[in-house]
């Protein structure tokens, strides 16, 4: 018998099936990914023993108190007005506590003692004004109530 | 002059520019994708601090999200007495304490990034504070926007 001798086919990959597979999967991620805005820290450190019942006495420390109202007191002083959320006064005062820190080669210590009832941005904004300060050693008391 | 008639040119379109683009593409949202597992809770709303920084090593992190009492959460439960959120989950303080208690065992250099929100008041956030002291961890991050929705720089 003779055998006929096939014509030598043409050797093409098929790209479409493939086009098809990545725009379905471009599709599905495209639909299911969600993006966040972009979030920036402040963090603070807790004083070094844990759950301490009574406030220690440092020298060189300033306490600033934020009322209920959004009243901020630096050293029971009052800066600027409870709505003003860049406080200003604030500012230039711990500038200078912290330019003065440095001169003398110690830490600026700052205490925060917020009103329970204080909103969380109002915090922030305090936080904030010692962000700008530069100053790092920065911690919360906590009420002694509902614990 | 007699012109020759070229021949007519063989038109196809060039699909690989295309397909690179796509690969690309798809490359940059699977990777987008992957960001959306991390714990960031979007009933969140995060207070505004202009001056905070953008953190480049996320690493060590445990996200604890905080939400006003009285918040209708995501899984349908309306916040009470159990204000924290750890992974979707509800928690009061006894909850949050060990679950950053067993996230420190996993990582002694954790650090606890708190996202709360900017009306919670001050005493949900010294009731995580004291839990977090109580399970050994004192470095704790407050998360904010730089800016306002719509004011990004």
């Amino acid at each position: 018998m003779k055998l006929r001798r096939h014509p030598e086919e043409k050797l093409e990959i098929q790209m479409t099936p493939m086009i098809d597979c990545v725009f379905l999967l471009l599709i599905f991620f495209m639909v299911s990914s969600t993006f966040y805005r972009q979030e920036a820290d402040i963090g603070f450190a807790l004083p070094g023993v844990a759950d301490q019942s009574e406030a220690v006495e440092i020298p060189d420390e300033q306490i600033i108190e934020i009322t209920a109202d959004g009243g901020v007191f630096l050293n029971s002083l009052q800066y600027d007005s409870p709505e003003d959320a860049n406080l200003p006064e604030l500012l230039k005062t711990l500038i200078r506590f912290k330019q003065s820190a440095d001169a003398n080669k110690v830490p600026a210590l700052l205490t925060i003692a917020p009103d329970n009832k204080v909103k969380h941005q109002r915090v922030v904004d305090v936080l904030n004004a010692c962000a700008a300060a530069k100053i790092q050693n920065v911690t919360f008391t906590v009420g002694e109530e509902e614990m | 002059m007699k012109l020759r008639k070229q021949p007519e040119p063989e038109c196809g379109i060039d699909m690989t520019p295309m397909i690179d683009c796509v690969f690309l593409l798809l490359i940059f949202f699977m990777c987008a994708a992957t960001m959306s597992r991390v714990d960031l809770t979007p009933e969140v709303r995060l207070p505004i601090a202009p001056k905070a920084a953008v953190p480049e090593d996320l690493r060590g992190r445990g996200v604890v999200n905080i939400l006003p009492v009285g918040t209708l959460s995501s899984s349908g439960e309306v916040t009470q007495q159990r204000p924290f959120m750890v992974y979707k989950e509800l928690v009061d303080d006894a909850g949050l304490q060990k679950e950053i208690a067993a996230l420190r065992s996993a990582d002694p250099e954790l650090r606890i990034y708190m996202r709360i929100d900017r009306n919670a008041e001050f005493a949900l956030v010294g009731r995580a504070i004291k839990a977090c002291a109580a399970a050994g961890v004192m470095d704790i991050i407050f998360g904010t926007f730089q800016s306002k929705p719509g004011s990004e720089s």
